[in-house]
């Protein structure tokens, strides 16, 4: 025991269990909608982390220890940025891959630079780029056993079509209910916001980065559309396809790989949202929020320098 | 913009000292105690109340130093300050309040608030009566043990502690004798407890025996039903270590130099004007001990050996 | 320097450090672009390994000859010279190896007139250096730039195509033919070889100790 006796506000591992809680809330919708599969691979990816961080920590401390939850967070958030159609081992050998190669050479949480859910995204999107952009139609019938073969009829997502040029059939508000073509976490966009309030309101998440990203996406879905339609519109489509909302409110609020000041964050933000947006616009994938996420946490340690400079000499004076 | 820094709140505040009134522990030692010698009615010069605040023999409570050497060094502006208070030919005197609670003033005294809820709750009045010119704080139980050495000639024997914590279901404050072991003044206590922490909830020690003494500057007795042992993590990057310091000082970022192994003192700003009062540990989700750093930057900063490294 | 016996010990070591103890590409991270990017075939990293031998130990020869007697300002740009001299007829003697290797690699197999790796021996190393010993380094160097190479390709081609030598120059195919899997492989290796040299130095350690 020792001082502080009596402290206030969460602890990091609190923080973490709040977001893994709003993981989990994420999970009922496609639970309800595709039965026991997203949870299925959602308790595979889970013990897969959990399996590799007891490695990681037999390797390096001679025994298991596994203090926090961040695995937990990993895989469930790998999960979200799968489609339910894919098959099992794909987010359980992205995660494994993740933990492996962007979070046992650095050590416990805190101390990663990249986000290691960004990592395991990307890596699938790499090695498996047709199972990780393949999505099933929902309207049409299907049959998804939770760990077996999957029978459904193949559709394209609305980020692809957009991707195309191409205005998606479904309306934007048909878009906000977890109905439409897409990843398991990533198409219920009440839900996603719903959850996001709560991590905000818990101070889990910065809310500067979420504002700052979603800004800058919207701000250049407007004034840069890739379909003949409003600009209005334009951001309507660009801010709920794709994994875009979902990226803004659990990925790039992560407080171990964003900047540790108030304007550092809102930088990042803006950074993380106009990467994704020159992604999705010339990238290979119709799907960037990944790479944009890995690109910005390059960046977080040239921000924090320059925003701690700024501080010190323009900010903050002493009493 | 520059906005006056507030520390971090606390989840236990200092109302119970506040609003409660103060009880006499009972089974005191009635032994007499060595009275100082008889000052005159009238025209009490510093010299004289100097000598007898040095023979009471007062601890200021607020930072644990004899207040005779403190008045001292204040008289003899070795500090660069001028006298404080009627020994020390201080020009104004104020009374730092907590909360909305009135302090008995004659009106005369001017009233700063310093909001109880707030840690370190004096940053914000320091800061005001640094814009007077210097200045010195010395505690209330310090300034009525001088009134009780120059008028009554007692030297000081007692001292209030509050006792609070989840492990005690009434809080209540207590005016006990100095050497009074800890074990006596929990005695009336009712309820389950594990740990009891003397001094404040940020800075205190837990006390290894319950029959340690109470001391001048025990102010406090946290009486706790579970001693919590926190895991610490490696810093997050949340910045409410930057919030919650009232000096100006970035504990994150001083953090990181210290542990570089090459701590470049230019990028330790203000760590010399820390005061140690451990508002970054609490806001720290980490549970990392920010102020142990930031005071070890300081003295590396002191040092001017700007080739030590951490 | 005249005792064979202490000549070859030397260029032994020498050799010793150029291949395994300070490996240019995975302690020294030189000429790690063409390892990442093009080492996802075993045929792939043959042939940039024979290049790289090719094109470095004759330059290496030539500035160990002429290299003190350039100045200074010269040496990084006559070295690049020479480097450019020998690169045709290596490629031409790699062609005649692996037929149609060079064509392939593209600009990667072009690459090596500046492989940081090849410039650092030719430039930093041959003209201070006796022949012998710029023999010895450049070899291990070498040996050491194709070891990574081939482990790195072997790896990914494995992962790709699940054999070896089968696949064909240029035929990237997404995967871990990108370079993030090079650079993935590349820092297991830089690992193994930190673990190897910490253990040297503590059984140095201990023998001083003693």
């Amino acid at each position: 025991m020792c001082a502080p006796y009596v402290k206030s506000g969460p602890s990091a591992s609190a923080m973490l269990n709040q977001t893994l809680a709003a993981l989990a809330a994420m999970l009922i919708v496609p639970t309800v909608r595709y039965g026991a599969r997203p949870a299925a691979m959602a308790v595979m990816a889970v013990l897969t982390c959990a399996a590799c961080e007891a490695f990681c920590s037999l390797m390096r401390y001679g025994k298991i220890r596994i203090d926090d939850s961040s695995f937990a967070v990993t895989g469930l958030t790998a999960v979200m940025l799968t489609p339910v159609n894919a098959p099992v081992w794909l987010p359980c050998a992205a995660c494994a891959a993740a933990q492996l190669a962007a979070k046992a050479p650095f050590g416990r949480y805190g101390r990663p630079p990249f986000n290691i859910a960004a990592v395991a995204g990307a890596f699938a999107a790499l090695c498996w780029p047709s199972e990780s952009f393949t999505y099933m139609d929902p309207a049409k019938p299907f049959t998804l056993l939770p760990f077996g073969a999957c029978e459904y009829t193949a559709a394209v997502s609305p980020a692809a079509v957009l991707k195309n040029g191409l205005k998606p059939d479904v309306q934007p508000l048909d878009m906000l209910w977890g109905t439409g073509v897409g990843a398991i976490g990533t198409t219920a966009a009440l839900v996603i916001a719903a959850c996001g309030l709560f991590l905000f309101i818990r101070r889990a998440a910065s809310l500067e980065t979420t504002v700052s990203f979603l800004l800058v996406c919207a701000l250049l879905a407007a004034f840069f559309p890739r379909i003949a339609c409003s600009p209005l519109t334009s951001v309507k489509y660009e801010l709920l396809s794709g994994s875009l909302l979902f990226c803004s409110v659990f990925m790039v609020t992560d407080p171990s790989t964003s900047p540790k000041t108030f304007a550092g964050r809102c930088v990042y933000g803006a950074l993380a949202g106009g990467l994704l947006m020159a992604v999705r616009y010339f990238g290979a994938f119709g799907q960037g929020a990944c790479f944009a996420v890995l690109l910005a946490d390059a960046a977080v340690p040239l921000i924090d320098n320059f925003s701690f400079k700024t501080v010190t000499v323009f900010g903050r004076r002493s009493v | 913009m520059w906005k006056v820094p507030h520390g971090v709140k606390l989840e236990q505040m200092k109302r119970p000292s506040l609003e409660k009134p103060i009880a006499a522990l009972t089974g005191n030692d009635k032994k007499q105690e060595r009275g100082i010698f008889k000052l005159p009615e009238k025209k009490v010069s510093s010299p004289l109340i100097l000598s007898a605040v040095g023979q009471a023999g007062i601890t200021d409570e607020t930072d644990g130093r004899r207040l005779y050497d403190k008045l001292v060094l204040l008289k003899s502006g070795k500090t660069g300050l001028g006298y404080a208070a009627r020994a020390c030919g201080a020009k104004k005197t104020a009374a730092i309040v907590g909360g909305s609670a009135g302090c008995g003033a004659d009106g005369k005294v001017r009233v700063i608030r310093a909001d109880p809820s707030r840690y370190p709750a004096l940053a914000p009045a320091e800061c005001e009566l640094k814009r007077c010119g210097s200045y010195a704080v010395i505690g209330a139980q310090a300034c009525a043990a001088v009134y009780d050495a120059v008028k009554n000639r007692k030297p000081q024997s007692e001292t209030v502690v509050t006792v609070a914590g989840d492990g005690a279901p009434d809080w209540f404050n207590c005016r006990v004798k100095i050497g009074t072991p800890i074990s006596e003044v929990l005695g009336a206590l009712r309820g389950d407890y594990s740990a009891v922490v003397t001094g404040s909830s940020v800075k205190g020690k837990a006390a290894k025996d319950l029959s340690e003494p109470v001391r001048a500057d025990t102010r406090l007795l946290l009486v706790l039903k579970k001693a919590k042992a926190r895991s610490v993590f490696p810093c997050i990057g949340c910045g409410r270590c930057t919030a919650a310091c009232t000096q100006g000082i970035v504990p994150w970022a001083v953090l990181k130099e210290m542990e570089s192994g090459r701590a470049d003192i230019l990028r330790l700003p203000n760590v010399q004007r820390c005061i140690g009062c451990a508002a970054c540990n609490v806001a720290c989700p980490s549970c990392i001990d920010l102020c142990a750093a930031v005071q070890k930057a300081g003295r590396l900063k002191k040092s001017g050996d700007i080739y030590a490294g951490a | 320097m005249r005792d064979k016996r202490f000549i070859r010990r030397a260029a032994g070591t020498i050799f010793a450090n150029g291949f395994l103890f300070r490996n240019p590409v995975v302690i020294g991270a030189l000429g790690m672009y063409q390892v990442v990017s093009a080492c996802y075939s075993l045929k792939n990293a043959a042939a940039l390994s024979l290049l790289f031998l090719l094109t470095a130990m004759p330059a290496g020869l030539v500035m160990c000859l002429i290299g003190m007697a350039l100045p200074d300002w010269s040496r990084p740009g006559a070295a690049l010279a020479v480097s450019a001299m020998f690169y045709i007829p290596a490629v031409y003697i790699l062609e005649a190896v692996l037929p149609g290797a060079a064509g392939s690699l593209g600009f990667a197999a072009a690459l090596m007139v500046c492989n940081s790796a090849v410039y650092s021996r030719v430039e930093e190393y041959a003209p201070s250096h006796v022949a012998a010993a710029v023999v010895a380094d450049i070899a291990g160097n070498s040996a050491g730039f194709a070891a990574a190479a081939c482990v790195t390709a072997a790896v990914r081609e494995l992962w790709l195509s699940g054999g070896l030598w089968g696949r064909q120059a240029g035929d990237a195919a997404g995967g871990f033919s990108y370079p993030f899997a090079g650079f993935m492989i590349l820092g297991i290796l830089a690992a193994l070889v930190q673990w190897i040299n910490s253990r040297r130095r503590e059984k140095y350690a201990e023998k001083k100790g003693r």
